[in-house]
């Protein structure tokens, strides 16, 4: 699949830059309480109130199998909107820090390599590669709804009939 | 929001279907007391005009099936509100099975389309026909029929009315069977939709407040003006959610005539002759639970009436009166609403029930049962009583599914037994779908709400002792009850136990029907009213998980299911 050119909402994961289309992104929020959710992946922090929807939150890093990080004041939050199965869903992402909206036209982004070690194969929809920076751009739907995500569901069905 | 993706006229369609629809119950309602009251000409006068209007409403938004019918039942009142009838029995079948067609027309889009349900519609309009005929040929005074049209403007008026979205209810008020002084009420219509919208925001409302109040509270003294504000917003705000609350409400008259309807017909088909008492039909309920509970009660209303009341012979033999009474009660009380079903039958045979129990394998035969333990059995899966299942009581569902769709809404089913006398059935469900009763507790480190209707005991220290196994807590004896810990690892993916200062845990003491299992927790924090949220955008939903809760402090907090945790063995 190539990626389309448009804009971005770039953010910092260790040092890398990463973007994901800003058609996706509902808001973005500081760090706050998690309430855990017991026997998930510890990549799955747990659930957050926003504003009264309770919705679920991963840690982008621990999904990547980078370091572990503390959170601080710069960590943010960002809510996004996804579709499963025909239904949409909000789940929040936890960034290092997000940096900035950007635009990049379709001739600045190149395809994804063939293998790449910082990201999962089919995470990476191609290279944004604007002035000197260049930006990783995810297709969050793939991240958000990879396998260990979805067979956890029934991993916990599976636990009943034990 | 709800309207914004239809187009204007789809709402005024639904909107005139919904007026509609409330004409039927109201018609429902006059025509099932129709045969028995005295004062006639009222309720017949008020069953024209219903008719009158559902013909008015049905040509507005082109609904010919509807047009139709009401027309044809308009003729038929028109010509009994001039005739000397000795039965109106006949008639309000008529009207009834009217309504029952005009019900399925609003509902089911498809059902106009049906072969069948058109041909049946033809029989059936000729039969008005036929009967209309009949009454007329029969009437002596034909000469001196007077003018009919003596429709007041009001009800010409509606269609503007509707489009104006205010429906003025004084009319029909006045034509309400018991009369009441004359107070003018005026309704607004709204969808439900966005009353729910409405207290999901107040939802965040009344998070961010208590937030703040936490917050203020330590930053300002209490004579502070900032404070004394916040008091009068927070009472303000209080207002506006009661006020909310009781919005979604809508008493249970309606449901309660559905039933009626339903059952006459269960009991002319028996051939049985019993009463139906409703008392109370002016309790509110949340709609939603209102819809729900319609049918489980109507369950156990045709349970009591076809095993209840016992054949005439019997009851006579027993000197009680020939015809046998079922009633429902509906009252509120402490935040729960009561539905009471009794009936003044044989009362339930508990012999036979246990014997029955022990035939279908649900009870051993070796042990001594208590009176409510047989009592238990009859809401067993795989239980029914009666020798020749009937059309009645027997869609090949019992009093379980009852039970179940009951718990489904946070509520409980008992029965009281009066052996030779009959029994009541105790139905006790919250007033509010979104509020459950719960005890928050401390597990590990997380906190988790415990619906408190599965909540036995909470055992402190000295209430009981642990049995080990291997230096491992397995299981806990209270007085001389041994029972099963609950595998917190497996449900919660804890391993240890935080023991506070005492060095001991607080143990909850869980029951399901005669199950009992215990759960060790880290502390209880209180018990309280929760708001239910669920958990639609969690698909990481936990198995052992009901639903989430936010606390005061603004965290999400888990609702235990405790049913599935019942299920789940392993390692405590």
């Amino acid at each position: 699949m190539e990626q389309e050119g448009g804009k971005f909402l770039s953010f910092l994961l260790e040092d890398e830059e990463y973007g994901i289309s800003i058609h996706k992104v509902k808001e973005i929020i500081g760090i706050m309480d998690i309430t855990a959710i017991p026997k998930t992946p510890e990549f799955i922090r747990g659930v957050i109130n926003l504003r009264g929807k309770i919705i679920p939150v991963l840690d982008l890093r621990l999904k990547f199998g980078l370091n572990e990080m503390e959170y601080n004041q710069r960590t943010c939050i960002i809510v996004v909107e996804v579709y499963f199965s025909g239904s949409s869903r909000l789940m929040g992402i936890i960034v290092d820090t997000v940096s900035e909206v950007v635009n990049i036209q379709k001739g600045e982004i190149e395809p994804p390599p063939q293998y790449d070690s910082r990201v999962e194969e089919g995470f990476l929809t191609g290279i944004g590669k604007i002035k000197d920076k260049v930006v990783l751009l995810l297709e969050i739907e793939k991240v958000l709804g990879s396998e260990d995500l979805v067979v956890l569901n029934e991993k916990q069905e599976a636990m009943l009939n034990v | 929001m709800s309207g914004k993706n239809k187009t204007e006229l789809q709402r005024i369609h639904e909107e005139v279907i919904v007026e509609i629809l409330e004409h039927i119950r109201d018609a429902e309602g006059k025509c099932l007391i129709l045969d028995k009251e005295k004062d006639k000409e009222d309720l017949i006068d008020g069953l024209f005009r219903a008719f009158h209007s559902i013909k008015g409403l049905a040509g507005f938004i082109d609904e010919k099936f509807i047009l139709k019918i009401s027309d044809k039942v308009e003729t038929l009142i028109e010509v009994l509100r001039y005739s000397e009838v000795l039965s109106y029995k006949e008639y309000e079948d008529l009207i009834l099975s009217a309504c029952d067609s005009i019900t399925s027309v609003c509902n089911d889009k498809e059902i106009k389309e049906n072969q069948i349900f058109i041909k049946k519609l033809d029989i059936f309009l000729n039969d008005i026909d036929f009967k209309v005929n009949n009454i007329e040929k029969s009437k002596k005074n034909k000469d001196n029929k007077p003018e009919v049209e003596i429709i007041n403007e009001k009800d010409l008026n509606f269609s503007s009315n509707q489009i104006r979205k205010i429906h003025m209810n004084n009319e029909e008020n006045r034509d309400q069977v018991k009369k009441e002084t004359s107070k003018t009420l005026e309704y607004i219509r709204v969808m439900p939709e966005d009353i729910d919208f409405l207290s999901e925001v107040m939802g965040e409302i009344i998070i961010t407040q208590s937030l703040l109040e936490a917050e203020i509270t330590e930053r300002v003294q209490s004579n502070d003006l900032f404070a004394k504000k916040f008091v009068e917003m927070t009472n303000a705000t209080m207002e506006v959610q009661n006020l909310i609350m009781s919005l979604g409400m809508v008493p249970l008259k309606s449901n309660f005539q559905k039933i009626k309807k339903v059952v006459n017909e269960t009991i002319k088909e028996l051939g049985k002759d019993v009463q139906l008492k409703i008392l109370g039909e002016n309790t509110e309920m949340e709609r939603d639970l209102a819809e729900k509970i319609t049918d489980p009660l109507m369950h156990i209303v045709k349970n009591c009436i076809s095993h209840g009341i016992e054949p005439k012979e019997e009851r006579i033999a027993n000197g009680k009166d020939e015809c046998g009474v079922v009633s429902i009660e509906a009252y509120t009380k402490s935040e729960s609403v009561y539905l009471e079903i009794s009936d003044d039958g044989g009362g339930i045979n508990l012999d036979r029930v246990l014997k029955k129990a022990i035939d279908k394998k649900l009870a051993n035969p070796n042990i001594h049962y208590s009176e409510e333990e047989i009592l238990d059995f009859i809401f067993m899966p795989g239980f029914s009583t009666s020798e020749n299942v009937n059309s009645i009581s027997g869609r090949g569902v019992g009093l379980d599914v009852v039970k179940t769709e009951i718990a489904k809404i946070g509520g409980k089913v008992e029965v009281i037994n009066y052996p030779k006398k009959g029994c009541t059935f105790i139905i006790k469900t919250p007033l509010n779908l979104a509020v459950l009763d719960g005890v928050i507790v401390k597990i590990g480190k997380e906190k988790f709400i415990i619906p408190t209707t599965y909540l036995k005991k909470i055992l402190q220290k000295g209430e009981y002792s642990w049995i080990k196994e291997r230096g491992k807590k397995k299981m806990v004896r209270v007085k001389d009850e041994i029972v099963q810990l609950l595998p917190r690892k497996k449900i919660f993916g804890i391993d240890n136990y935080t023991e506070n200062e005492d060095g001991d845990l607080c143990v909850l003491l869980l029951q399901i029907r005669r199950e009992r299992r215990a759960l060790a927790v880290e502390k209880v924090d209180e018990r309280r009213k929760l708001a239910v949220k669920n958990l639609d955008n969690v698909y990481c939903n936990p198995a052992f998980v009901m639903g989430a809760s936010i606390l005061e402090d603004g965290r999400v907090s888990f609702i235990v299911d405790v049913e599935s945790i019942f299920r789940m063995e392993g390692e405590a």
